[in-house]
């Protein structure tokens, strides 16, 4: 690659007529790797006219671990704790996603009970509630509201303590595993999860006073970074950026796994697809979160919390089975 | 030269039993005044650490844990983590660096005005962790001079301020940065069309 | 009219018979496997008359003792009738250092990305792709990482280096830039030859 090529593809040329017709004052910046506000490495060469950004080019890699390729070299039991530290805002949902497609594979789908189930669909909410959260505290940061933050991940912790109790890590627990669960949830679980569901719509609300009708937050947010629903589909978005692009798609409806078809929750979607639409959504998101985690907590079957073949699930304790004893 | 047994250890000095700064030297070298000032400099800026937020990965989510309500790390004295390295004298590597940041590393690490410090926290940065593959520096402590290590996968907010008490400690003694592996290797860096940085 | 992945199928295969290669149906899961020249007007055909207007992801496989070497596979998502398709194009003859695979840039813009991944890590060019560079791997790696034949703790580097695991008949280099002792030291000699600077108050070895 030469300097030139990379000059071409990142920046616009100086005094290039714009649209208007009118000469464009454009500076071309980098916002690098190390910035307080990419959260991570996220490089982009910006150029940009004033305050607004007319072109971006991104230029990632900076976080490439080769996971892809050292889970070819593991089995699939250790594959999963690879897992944890692909979307490392939420393990538990890698976890999941990742638990599901081997079972699929293996073939025991049918072997995974309600209670399996139910615990797995409890988790990745309350994964989702925090991963939110964490979204929700550092975008109200890096718009200038350091208070959000700091209740955000007072929030968190709390979810984070539910995590402790029932795998002895806070995060990237591997908790959710091919199989079913790495260990039976703990008898105050229940205790514990209340605690946080008692009082988190409260805090929730808390956050929607401070910023849904904040008319600061309205205008750093309202009419900003537009993304059509053709242009949303055509580049590929997921998830929130999708929804709140208007698109009505979320995977937990249209191709339920691991029971979600139960439980009843509704799905936002925006309208406009700027910014404070895909806030919104995640706001909302995380209302109907707690409310599948509500339904969850009472709805709990009984029963094994993982798969009887021990080819799959090694055992604690307890003795060999029949097959292997000679 | 060649690994005749890798179950050796590599390392055989300690890094903590290293030479103190020497007070009280009675023959021309620092006296009991100079001594003073540098101990007083020396609380003021193992009191006052102030990091460059350089995070990139997991621990970056369990160091912002760190700067939030529960653990505070700015009852430590690291009230703001400084977006700018030319402000910063702390830099916290929290999370696994790959090569393609390896250069960006090394600039914001020489970015920094001295006196500087290095803590390279979680597994990854320390020595690879969990991605022993073609991708992640196995340790940063190939690029830049990392004073205090702190193991986990992510470390928990509290190992996170037991290294962070550690580096401290460090300071305050008068225990000197390690050796630039860079100066010593020879190696250059290259940014990310292959120039020399 | 409700369509299904199984429906999608049945009329590929009736309107491009000579495109397929042949259909695997597995654990409820469709997947086509068609030729690499028909791969663009397959998929043209599915974007715009059959509503697939997702494309979920490009990815490939190595498969290293088969010819063709390597598949690369398209996920394919449609949002109006909620289902997805797989497509195969199986690529790579003996000794081919860069297999080509005609580009879907045009049917699905998302497509952008994704293929350079595809290049950057298996070195399958895409043709007609308006900017093939690098994306995940420096801008100038010379070669392609998740292929089966790259080593997974990568090359050896020449001492000191940063990545890949060194392998245990090289000398690591780790500890000297760690230790304090300015001379460093030569790693795993015998214990006879250890630095001047230990610990202060031990007995010298």
């Amino acid at each position: 690659m030469q300097q030139q090529d990379i000059e071409n593809i990142y920046t616009i040329e100086d005094s290039q007529p714009g649209e208007d017709g009118q000469r464009n004052d454009t500076m071309t910046i980098n916002m690098g790797p190390q910035h307080p506000s990419t959260h991570g490495v996220l490089r982009l060469i910006l150029t940009i006219e004033g305050e607004t950004v007319v072109k971006s080019v991104p230029d990632i890699g900076f976080l490439h671990t080769g996971i892809e390729k050292t889970a070819e070299a593991k089995s699939y039991h250790q594959a999963l704790v690879l897992t944890d530290r692909m979307d490392y805002l939420a393990p538990l949902c890698n976890n999941l996603g990742y638990s599901l497609a081997v079972e699929k594979l293996l073939g025991i789908e049918d072997e995974i009970n309600d209670k399996i189930k139910y615990a797995r669909v409890l988790l990745a909410e309350l994964q989702r509630i925090a991963s939110h959260l964490v979204w929700l505290g550092t975008h109200a940061i890096d718009l200038g509201a350091m208070s959000v933050f700091l209740y955000c991940f007072r929030e968190r912790e709390m979810i984070l303590d539910v995590f402790e109790y029932i795998s002895g890590v806070r995060m990237m627990t591997s908790y959710i595993c091919p199989g079913g669960l790495q260990a039976e949830l703990p008898p105050g679980f229940d205790a514990k999860v209340r605690e946080f569901t008692s009082i988190f719509p409260d805090r929730l609300q808390e956050y929607h006073d401070l910023l849904t009708n904040n008319q600061l937050w309205l205008e750093r947010t309202k009419n900003v970074g537009f993304l059509s629903v053709e242009d949303a589909i055509a580049y590929g978005a997921t998830g929130p950026v999708l929804r709140g692009s208007g698109v009505v798609w979320d995977i937990r409806k249209a191709f339920p796994y691991s029971g979600y078809e139960k439980f009843d929750f509704d799905i936002p979607v925006g309208t406009n697809g700027d910014v404070y639409d895909r806030y919104l959504v995640r706001m909302l998101e995380m209302e109907q979160s707690l409310n599948i985690v509500n339904q969850a907590l009472e709805g709990m079957p009984t029963g094994a919390y993982r798969v009887n073949d021990p080819k799959i699930a090694r055992r604690r304790s307890g003795r060999l089975p029949e097959a292997w004893r000679r | 030269m060649g690994v005749k047994n890798p179950w050796e250890p590599v390392q055989t000095v300690s890094n903590t039993q290293t030479p103190r700064r020497q007070l009280h030297v009675k023959n021309g070298a620092p006296g009991i005044l100079t001594t003073q000032v540098s101990k007083f400099l020396d609380w003021g800026r193992s009191s006052s650490l102030w990091p460059v937020s350089f995070g990139l990965a997991c621990c970056a989510i369990e160091m912002m844990s760190t700067s939030a309500d529960r653990w505070d790390i700015s009852r430590f004295g690291a009230e703001v983590f400084r977006a700018s390295p030319r402000q910063a004298d702390l830099m916290i590597i929290a999370g696994r660096c790959s090569i393609k940041m390896a250069p960006v590393l090394r600039q914001i690490y020489d970015q920094m005005p001295d006196p500087k410090w290095v803590i390279s926290m979680g597994a990854c940065a320390s020595c690879g962790g969990v991605f022993n593959n073609y991708a992640i520096v196995q340790g940063v402590d190939k690029i830049v001079p990392v004073d205090v290590f702190i193991p986990g996968c992510p470390p928990t907010p509290d190992m996170l301020l037991y290294g962070f008490n550690e580096l401290q400690r460090k300071i305050r003694e008068g225990i000197p940065n390690p050796p630039d592996p860079l100066k010593a290797s020879d190696m250059k860096l290259l940014g990310p069309i292959g120039e020399e940085l | 009219m409700a369509m299904t992945a199984t429906s999608t199928v049945e009329k590929v295969r009736q309107k491009f018979p000579q495109a397929i290669v042949e259909t695997v149906e597995y654990r409820d899961e469709q997947t086509i496997v068609l030729k690499p020249e028909e791969l663009v007007k397959v998929c043209s055909y599915l974007q715009k008359d059959l509503q697939y207007n997702f494309l979920s992801s490009v990815t490939a496989v190595d498969w290293p003792e088969r010819i063709p070497r390597f598949d690369v596979v398209y996920h394919l998502l449609s949002i109006p009738n909620q289902c997805v398709l797989r497509l195969k194009v199986r690529v790579g003859q003996r000794r081919e250092e860069h297999p080509a695979v005609p580009t879907v840039v045009g049917v699905w813009p998302s497509a952008n990305w994704y293929e350079r991944e595809v290049y950057d890590l298996f070195g399958i060019t895409f043709t007609g792709h308006p900017d093939l560079r690098r994306i995940l791997m420096p801008m100038d790696w010379t070669t392609y990482p998740l292929r089966k034949d790259y080593p997974l703790t990568g090359f050896d580097l020449p001492e000191p280096h940063w990545g890949g695991q060194v392998p245990y008949d090289t000398d690591p280099g780790v500890g000297n830039q760690t230790l304090r002792s300015p001379g460093g030291r030569e790693l795993n000699e015998s214990r006879s030859h250890i630095s001047q600077n230990q610990e202060p108050g031990t007995k010298k070895r």
